[in-house]
């Protein structure tokens, strides 16, 4: 706001009617709806109450679950922060054989996760998967059950979760200016001294953001330690999770949610300060695009392609496993026995043959669609409030923004509902519950923080200059925003969006509080065919569903974001 | 211009904080107009389409009762399988229409908490007792007493009207007959950890949020009522929990206990299951299921159908209720789905093995008891008792 005159051009109403806005939608979907949920954790029945405190302090089971979140979060940061570093590195700046390929590889967990992924890593390492019966035969005393506990969960996680990097550390790293590279090199900087004092820099803002978002998924990690956990790692999550399922536990649940909350938020409050003392980003004008670097120590070169290439096949081959799994039956799923013999388009067969079996994926692309966009603008809007403003309004939203980050999403779509089945002021008196309009609400709820984060970093790696050449040249602050900053920052705002879509296509715990009955979306209905009664295919049919999934999260990311990669290219040449 | 701003947001936000306190106190007085203004118009919808409907008379060929076509929101948790989509169909048939939600048992519930005051739905079937008895206490359901209600054998329904039987599901502690041997098998629930032979061979589950997980703690816990205990149990029935738990194997996430009790590698022999489950997964799996009958018997899940509270549709509810539990819908949706239905009438439309089923000494559970506790019962257990 160093332009501003007070006086009320259009320009001022505009802004205030967007600060309007976002004070609405902060107040009235963020902050009403679990104002009551947190209440409820310290007042009950009128008076404060520690109850809740003393019940999670006396259970040894639930501080040991904490203590070992606690345990994880930190020590995924730092071996996800490695292995998503060599994986940019192998891809983007080193001149490796195959890197193509390679990426292709190391882009996998971008279209699966969860339970899925982790059962995809139990086909081979887990106590009866392939590289542990080839163990067995030649170690004959070796122990099937040895894929459990800490270290487990770790080295799946560790695969699993570099997602971020392979995007956000990636679009970073193409933005490195080769031109410092260069100068770097003629005033005669080693190879390891270019890469930790002009490169690595450059991409520290979006290592900042990516490794707060692995600290958040170490400390809420579910589906490997219920997998790979075994009784001695359990982590706290999934007891969050039943919590808040049984009514009378709810309190419960948030109390530990927030104890998780504000460790996240002290982590994010220390992580803004160092944002806010740098000022990281390349300052060329005219960007050249980096040139691979090659490895000329034939011994390191060597290590380097069998490295990449290892990781590749850690990558790959659950993937592969899953794909051919899904064409079996749930008896072979369970003994991990793959036959080639006996696989059959079955399992397709019956999902197909259901008239109604596609209306529920159109269902969940729609809404994923609209409310990952709605998302997508929303944040933007407010990144660029907190990018210009730096006051107290900015910091307030901004923290505002990241309140879902602090209660799990089945307590923030009981708070929505409850809030708003009954016509309320901030809801323009409107009755949500029955609406199609409350789950894209809730949708769109569950992806701000994220979303936000990721953003912000993007607005951050901006170079201010950019903003300061097109003012000069007379161009207004929307014109600015739209032709010069946006085009910018859009590949990552396109890879948000990708990602929120895969996300939220099979979301089950909000899509399940709320959907309309004629609008059945993709994640209720696999849950309601592999839940079902009398079917006992259900693992199966996972497989088979998850496979789906992973072809539509596939297109998904290559339309929207392999091509943003490209126009991205496009334009900054 | 910054200052005032942020004056009149800090202003905003205070009278926000009191709108907020005082909104939650008295939701129903703002709630009414827009509640009403749907409701009349709805209400306007039913009575044209009544006027319709009335002339064919309620009963028809079949004596089947006859819907109006105004169009019934139903939550269940038992629409899997293809009994929604034959659920909507045959309903149609008799003019009903129908719209599904279908979810797990414990989120059908909380939905319906969470809707309390603008309830979506017009009809409740499915889940158990236990969450019967909940949602009746949270003033979710009214009264209605079927045409049906006294062809259901004594004690399934709510004796004050609030909810009655149409499915019968037995829960039982099943194994393979091909991997071990009636005789070699547990003869009650408490041999698991009682009998060191049953050490690490029985698998529990981690989620207690399941209907089936439910009764079969209910089933064991009853057993030790005790007012004077730790939640209306004794301090022995808490202890036969902590047994149950240090001796068992937990579940694996998205693995079906007969991937383990048919698999002879696996040394989990035993698991909880329900009884409509089994015959298909014989088939799956290749096993020769058996099942354990303690001599206090087997806890029964009751599936039943209610109206929801707060209805717009309550008169054609009442039709729907009328239509699905009767013999001959049961009956029909018996052969399709091989259940065992609760109505005496339709009972010889269940295959054999149901009929086997049926004959089964039903455990003597005071419901009461496990619906005043039962969540609490599984906090407990979560925090202090399983591994």
């Amino acid at each position: 706001m160093k332009t501003k005159k007070i006086s009320m051009t259009p320009q001022t109403i505009y802004n205030i009617l967007i600060l309007v806005f976002l004070f609405w939608f902060v107040m009235a979907c963020l902050v009403l709806p679990n104002i009551n949920t947190v209440w409820s954790v310290f007042f009950q029945e009128g008076a404060f109450t520690t109850e809740p405190l003393r019940k999670l302090l006396g259970s040894e089971r639930a501080m040991r679950s904490l203590k070992n979140s606690f345990m994880l979060a930190p020590s995924l940061s730092l071996t996800v922060g490695f292995v998503g570093i060599s994986l940019v590195l192998i891809t983007e700046y080193f001149d490796i054989k195959g890197a193509k390929i390679l990426r292709l590889g190391y882009m996998t967990t971008l279209i699966y996760g969860g339970i899925i992924l982790v059962s995809g890593y139990k086909f081979i390492y887990g106590s009866n998967g392939f590289l542990t019966n080839l163990f067995a035969r030649l170690i004959p005393s070796f122990p099937t059950d040895w894929f459990q506990g800490y270290w487990a969960v770790l080295f799946v996680m560790t695969f699993a979760c570099t997602s971020n990097h392979m995007i956000f550390l990636r679009n970073a790293m193409r933005a490195v200016d080769f031109q410092t590279v260069e100068a770097a090199q003629n005033m005669g900087a080693g190879p390891v001294k270019i890469l930790m004092k002009v490169v690595l820099p450059v991409l520290t803002p979006s290592l900042l953001a990516v490794t707060i978002l692995t600290f958040i998924t170490g400390l809420s990690a579910t589906s490997a330690p219920l997998l790979v956990g075994g009784k001695d790692f359990q982590t706290i999550t999934p007891m969050i999770l039943s919590f808040s399922k049984n009514v009378g536990s709810r309190d419960l649940a948030a109390l530990l949610a927030l104890f998780l909350g504000a460790a996240t938020i002290i982590l994010l409050v220390i992580m803004m300060q160092i944002e806010k003392r740098g000022h990281y980003m390349s300052v060329s004008k005219v960007k050249t695009t980096i040139v691979k670097q090659k490895i000329h120590n034939p011994v390191l070169n060597i290590l380097a392609h069998a490295y990449a290439y290892i990781l590749f096949l850690i990558y790959v081959v659950p993937v592969v496993l899953i794909v051919l799994f899904s064409f079996t039956d749930s008896a072979s799923i369970a003994r991990r026995q793959l036959d080639l013999s006996t696989l059959t388009l079955n399992n397709y067969a019956a999902v197909f043959s259901k008239a109604t079996a596609y209306k529920p994926f159109l269902v969940s692309i729609v809404y994923s669609t609209l409310a990952s966009l709605a998302v997508a603008i929303l944040v933007l809007v407010a990144c660029r409030i907190i990018q210009k403003r730096r006051d107290k309004i900015s910091t307030a939203l901004e923290y505002s923004l990241l309140i879902p980050w602090l209660l799990p999403t089945t307590l923030i779509a009981m708070g929505l509902i409850t809030t708003y089945n009954t016509p309320r002021f901030w809801m323009f008196n409107k009755v949500l519950t029955g609406t199609s309009f409350i789950m894209f609400l809730g949708y769109m709820i569950i992806k701000i923080p994220f979303t936000l984060r990721m953003t912000k970093a993007a607005f951050f790696a901006l170079d201010d200059s950019l903003e300061d050449a097109a003012k000069n040249l007379g161009a207004k602050p929307l014109y600015t925003f739209f032709r010069v900053l946006l085009p910018v920052v859009l590949p990552t705002v396109l890879a948000i969006f990708a990602l929120n879509f895969n996300g939220l296509l099979g979301d089950y715990d909000m899509s399940v509080f709320m959907y309309h009955p004629l609008r059945q979306p993709l994640g209720v209905y696999i849950k309601s065919l592999t839940d079902s009664q009398t079917n006992a295919d259900n693992s199966a049919l996972t497989f088979v569903y998850a496979v789906l999934m992973m072809i539509i999260s596939g297109i998904v990311l290559y339309l929207v974001y392999g091509r943003g990669d490209n126009s991205k290219l496009g334009d900054n040449k | 211009m910054k200052k005032v701003l942020a004056t009149t947001l800090t202003v905003m936000m205070a009278l926000n904080l009191a709108a907020c306190s005082g909104g939650s106190s008295a939701p129903e007085t703002t709630a009414a107009p827009a509640a009403t203004t749907a409701a009349e118009t709805k209400a306007a919808e039913t009575a044209a389409a009544d006027k319709e409907a009335e002339t064919p008379a309620a009963e028809s060929g079949d004596g089947l009762v006859q819907g109006t076509g105004t169009t019934l929101t139903v939550y269940t948790n038992s629409g899997s399988d293809g009994r929604g989509e034959w659920l909507v169909e045959r309903a149609a048939k008799d003019g009903f229409d129908i719209q599904f939600i279908e979810a797990g048992g414990a989120e059908i519930q909380n939905r319906l908490l969470a809707e309390k005051n603008a309830p979506i739905a017009d009809v409740v079937y499915g889940l158990n007792s236990i969450m019967w008895e909940s949602l009746k206490a949270e003033d979710i359901l009214i009264p209605y007493t079927p045409v049906w209600a006294d062809e259901i054998p004594e004690g399934l329904n709510d004796p004050e009207g609030y909810y009655h039987a149409i499915v019968k599901q037995a829960i039982l502690l099943v194994y393979d007959e091909n991997q071990t041997a009636p005789e070699d098998a547990p003869k009650d629930w408490l041999d698991l950890w009682t009998n060191e032979a049953f050490d690490g061979k029985y698998e529990y589950l981690t989620s207690l949020s399941g209907g089936t997980v439910r009764n079969v703690l209910a089933g064991i816990l009853t057993r030790y009522a005790d007012p004077n205990g730790e939640l209306g149990v004794s301090a022995e029935g808490w202890e036969q929990i902590a047994q149950y738990y240090q001796h068992g194997v937990p579940a694996e996430e998205g693995m079906d206990v007969y991937a383990q009790i048919s698999d002879p590698a696996k040394p989990v022999i035993c698991g909880q299951m329900w009884s409509s489950g089994i015959e298909t997964r014989d088939e799956q799996y290749g096993t020769k299921t058996n099942y354990v009958v303690p001599e206090v018997g087997v806890p029964y899940a009751v599936e039943a159908i209610s109206i929801v509270n707060g209805t717009k549709n309550e008169e054609e509810a009442q039709r729907f209720v009328d239509w699905f539990g009767s013999a001959q819908i049961q009956g029909e949706w018996a052969q399709e789905f091989s259940t065992l239905p609760a109505n005496k009438n339709a009972v010889d439309k269940a295959n054999e093995f149901n009929q086997k089923i049926a004959t089964l000494p039903a455990q003597d559970i005071d419901w009461g008891l496990v619906a005043e506790n039962i969540d609490a019962w599984c906090e407990t257990i979560e925090l202090n008792y399983m591994q």
